[in-house]
């Protein structure tokens, strides 16, 4: 046996211990089954979200005592110091596993700041932290955009101000995904005003617990409310709890921004994985009276093979990798594809499904693709948008001249 | 050639505009448009008054009953004589015709409800009930302020006429004044995306003065035109029958197209700030979704006219050189 068989054999007998397989390959994402959210973003209420975030760490906290809790990181922080390919092998496997969906802690959290704390971070905040992060006790935000620096991170004006040997951070995040769950949020931070603004920033992992934070939710217009603006003022911040070197804070980001790339267009868990997968997308044309519609069937082709390309380019990804290759700009394309993937599955479901998405009648599978749909502009938006992520593979990857900009 | 001059035009919009700035309610709107004189304004140029007033009934994110009137005046001599106020029930694709569907505004318990009917060999009616005969439910989850209700009744009624050709005739007309509403809804999402991306700057510039961001506005501008244009046109095809059902199909198409467009690249230019409650971007989406829906969504209503076409229909010359 190899090591992937190994390791297959070991995740099986973790999974079938402690989780409940579902019956017979795809059946749980057939049409009618279950609840019919279609969203990526929750529209659920206080109660019910609280109880998605206490399942989401409790199943991360049980991975993590089974030593599936970070499998690519440092044995001394519980990790197994595999390759991302066992990552991925362990996703595929959990997916046949009836377990909670924890993207709220493990896209961000897990998938973006883990990974920059353990690169940038002090010694002592990393004994700290991570051990917490990935047993699930901990969940971190991203503390990146600011009302006047949205695709412009680098504009950021947060200002942190060191006082003996802690900072003093003032200034206002916005858009920022499970703040208001989070006990830890990593910022970037303005300290130095004279020198070009990429040379400027300091990174700085907060506890979101300390006096001078305040989060408020800000709603979207699919009616999730599970992103917020926080409002910082003078907030202590220790120095060993800076991430990087003073002034080094645009490099400890550039960190999470790849690891944000590669994971955001390989994320298609939970409600996602059934509206993209092939027999749910077949029985929303059967469903709908479109069986035999040959426009509606030429679609449905053309999702299918954009979907599996999508597919076969994560993977491939993930294989370089292994190689030992750093996430580049071509995980842009991964980010376009997915975000693109997403709005036209939502784009059809409109069209199949027709007026019936605008007034709710209860019928199964009708309405609730307002999620979707009114959901989908999101995924142009967040983690780049498409705009930006054109510049880059057109700079970076093309090799394009500039675009102009203001000095 | 329109009976008003373009001065007239021009002030009769931005008096309409007022009216709806003010808010609406029917006796309100109803008032404030009689002052306006609009009787005269609708006789002087039945197009022209349709347009301007729901381009900015839409353009205001207003919900009103007038879509009702439009609808019921080419009823006029196919049903009999009202006795009390009236409003039309319009049907929800794949529901069955006269005993679901939709009302656009509120009723009172003996306002008579004009349905159409179909019964087993495909052939159109009438039908009046009470309002009282059904229960209604506010349409809330999509788009919240538009005021419409789902309405159900499980009475029979009986026809009162056969709806014959005028059901193609008042679902033109209907379907004409929509396309003016979404044109409204998009008009006024293209000037908030206008302002936010000339106003916000990002890398030290107007978000408005990256080309990627100006072509998407760009876009929406000539979409809306070529809707405007296709409107026009569509009234000009044959004014004595509201349009022309051929046409109207056409223009209303024209109109869920052009929203499909303009409000994806208004969202799309609008950034996060767009997709939270407290931009308006939101509800111009959901209000020109809703209006696409109503009376035939874009998607529907293409496969339809390629089918006519396919079946020998022949397009509407709508300009005879
Ligand atoms: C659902 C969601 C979750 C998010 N979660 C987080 C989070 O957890 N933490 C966090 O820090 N941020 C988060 N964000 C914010 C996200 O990173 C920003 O929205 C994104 O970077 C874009 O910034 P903006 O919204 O200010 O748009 P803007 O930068 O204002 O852009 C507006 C429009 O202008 C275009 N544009 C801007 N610059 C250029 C250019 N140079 N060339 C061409 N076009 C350009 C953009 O493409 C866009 O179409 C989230 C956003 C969303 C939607």
């Amino acid at each position: 046996m190899n090591d992937i068989e190994t390791f297959t054999a070991e995740v099986r007998a973790f999974l079938d211990a402690n989780a409940q397989r579902f019956p017979g390959g795809e059946a749980h994402l057939a049409w009618g089954k279950g609840d019919d959210h279609t969203g990526y973003f929750s529209d659920d209420t206080a109660e019910v979200e609280a109880a998605k975030f206490a399942a989401a760490r409790s199943w991360q906290r049980t991975r993590y005592e089974g030593g599936f809790g970070w499998i690519t990181g440092p044995s001394s922080y519980g990790g197994r110091e595999l390759s991302p390919v066992h990552d991925l092998v362990y996703d595929l496997l959990e997916a046949e596993y009836d377990v909670p969906d924890t993207g709220v802690i493990s896209l961000i959290g897990l998938g973006m700041i883990g990974p920059t704390i353990l690169a940038h971070g002090q010694q002592a905040i990393k004994d700290r932290y991570l051990p917490a992060m990935y047993r699930g006790d901990a969940i971190a935000c991203q503390l990146f955009s600011e009302p006047a620096a949205g695709s412009d991170l680098a504009g950021v004006t947060t200002k942190a101000v060191q006082d003996g040997d802690v900072w003093r951070l003032t200034g206002q995040k916005v858009w920022t995904s499970v703040a208001h769950q989070a006990q830890l949020g990593m910022a970037l931070c303005r300290t130095n005003p004279d020198v070009p603004k990429h040379k400027g920033i300091t990174a700085f992992l907060v506890d979101l617990a300390s006096p001078g934070v305040e989060i408020r939710p800000l709603r979207q217009m699919n009616g999730g409310a599970e992103f917020n603006e926080v409002f910082l003022t003078d907030v202590v911040v220790p120095d060993d709890h800076r991430l990087g070197e003073i002034d080094g804070g645009w490099r400890v980001a550039l960190t999470t921004l790849m690891n944000e790339r590669a994971s955001v267009g390989g994320e298609n868990e939970g409600a996602l994985a059934r509206v993209l997968s092939d027999g749910f997308l077949a029985s929303l044309l059967h469903e709908t009276g479109h069986g035999a519609d040959p426009a509606a069937r030429r679609r449905l082709a053309e999702i299918t093979a954009d979907l599996t390309a999508a597919d076969y380019l994560n993977r491939q990804t993930v294989r370089r990798l292994v190689g030992g290759a750093e996430p580049g700009p071509e995980a842009s394309v991964s980010k376009m594809m997915w975000a693109q993937n997403l709005t036209r599955v939502a784009h059809l479901a409109a069209e199949l499904v027709g007026p019936r998405l605008t007034a709710d009648t209860g019928a199964w599978g009708t309405y609730s693709w307002t999620e979707l749909l009114l959901g989908s502009p999101a995924f142009r938006i967040l983690g780049g948008t498409e705009e930006i992520l054109k510049n880059i593979l057109g700079e970076r990857v093309l090799g394009l001249p500039k675009e102009p900009v203001a000095p | 050639m329109s009976g008003l001059d373009l001065d007239t035009i021009t002030e009769v919009t931005a008096s309409v505009r007022e009216v709806f700035a003010a808010g609406t309610g029917a006796a309100v709107l109803a008032k404030a448009l009689d002052e306006l004189g609009w009787t005269e304004v609708v006789e002087a140029d039945p197009a022209i008054a349709t347009t301007i007033l729901f381009s900015e009934q839409g353009r205001a994110l207003a919900s009103s009953r007038l879509l009702d009137d439009v609808v019921l005046n080419q009823l006029g001599s196919v049903l009999p004589a009202a006795s009390g106020s009236r409003a039309v029930l319009y049907p929800r694709t794949g529901a069955t015709p006269g005993t679901v569907g939709i009302l656009l505004g509120a009723v009172e318990d003996d306002t008579e409800i004009v349905s159409m009917a179909m019964d087993e060999n495909g052939n159109a009616s009438w039908c009046l009930r009470p309002a009282s005969d059904f229960t209604t439910e506010a349409i809330t989850g999509f788009d919240p302020t538009c005021g419409w209700s789902l309405a159900r009744t499980s009475t029979a009624a009986t026809a009162v006429a056969a709806a014959g050709t005028s059901w193609d005739d008042a679902r033109a007309a209907g379907r004409l004044a929509i396309t003016a509403e979404i044109i409204g809804v998009c008009a006024s999402a293209l000037e908030l995306a206008v302002s936010h991306t000339s106003a916000r700057h990002q890398y030290g510039r107007a978000l408005a003065s990256f080309q990627a961001v100006r072509h998407q506005l760009s876009e929406s501008h000539a979409a809306i035109e070529s809707a405007r244009n296709t409107l026009a046109a569509a009234y000009a095809a044959s004014p004595e029958h509201g349009g022309g059902a051929w046409a109207a199909k056409v223009a209303k198409v024209r109109a869920g197209q052009t929203q499909a467009i303009v409000m994806r690249r208004g969202i799309q230019v609008l950034g996060a700030m767009g997709l939270t409650l407290e931009s308006e971007m939101h509800r111009y989406v959901t209000r020109a979704a809703a209006l696409d829906a109503l009376l035939g969504g874009h998607a529907e209503l293409a496969v339809e006219i390629g089918t006519e076409l396919l079946g020998g229909a022949a397009p509407a010359r709508v300009v005879t050189i």
